[in-house]
């Protein structure tokens, strides 16, 4: 029941977000001129590429640099978890 | 057990998040269907936090400024992964028609790919954010379950 309560109150927390990037997505007009994103479209493949490994590696690299970087810059770190 | 289960859960959240981040690697079905994955994962990962989360909600206003900083982050995080997910459900053109059993849109909406492109970045670094903050915890739960193996 509480299981149920709490996904409850995340699912009503997330439709706001939604709605709120709905009036985003509405708000943004379609630019034909620029090609970049008209070819960023298309040039979805429905197949893995396996030649584009170094890609999520770099990503997962990029993550745990964000991640020192926020420790040691921003300084964040959790005070308490239970 | 729970422990366990936690630590993995986040290994596969972070697997997912970077594999998503590169759609020709995953191949558009499998990004996708590891999309709409990715929700169970969210939703399992926040129902184990929700002590931590709750906790925090009640407080922020009387609570450390780093605590709030943290809730901020991750309540961000939340946000922007919600939208993303969100988006990428709007322009399915595999996982969503086949759930659906119903043909994909002809046209991709512009919007709402244009959403989904940019949140995926900001995800990318929020999911960094969320692992510093939980970098401790990260290490003393490998720590230990490492030794027990």
């Amino acid at each position: 029941m509480k299981i149920i309560g709490r996904t409850i109150l995340l699912s009503m927390a997330a439709a706001m977000f939604i709605a709120l990037a709905g009036a985003w997505a509405r708000s943004i007009q379609p630019d034909f001129r620029n090609e970049r994103e008209a070819s960023r479209i298309v040039r979805r493949k429905l197949e893995p590429q396996l030649v584009r490994t170094p890609s999520f590696v770099v990503d997962l690299i990029l993550i745990g640099l964000i991640a020192v970087g926020g420790r040691m810059i921003l300084g964040l770190r959790l005070t308490n978890r239970n | 057990m729970t422990l366990k289960f936690t630590f993995w859960l986040d290994v596969c959240l972070l697997l997912a998040f970077a594999a998503l981040q590169t759609v020709p690697f995953t191949g558009l079905v499998l990004h996708e269907w590891l999309g709409l994955g990715v929700v169970a994962m969210i939703v399992v990962h926040l129902l184990i936090s929700w002590t931590w989360i709750a906790s925090n909600a009640r407080r922020f206003f009387t609570t450390s400024t780093r605590t709030r900083v943290n809730y901020a982050v991750n309540l961000t995080l939340f946000a922007c992964t919600t939208a993303l997910i969100f988006s990428g459900v709007e322009i399915s053109r595999e996982a969503i028609p086949a759930l659906l059993r119903a043909p994909a849109p002809p046209v991709v909406d512009y919007g709402w790919d244009v959403i989904h492109d940019r949140l995926s970045d900001a995800v990318l670094i929020l999911a960094g954010l969320h692992l510093a903050i939980n970098w401790d915890w990260s290490l003393t739960a490998a720590r230990k379950i490492f030794r027990r193996a």
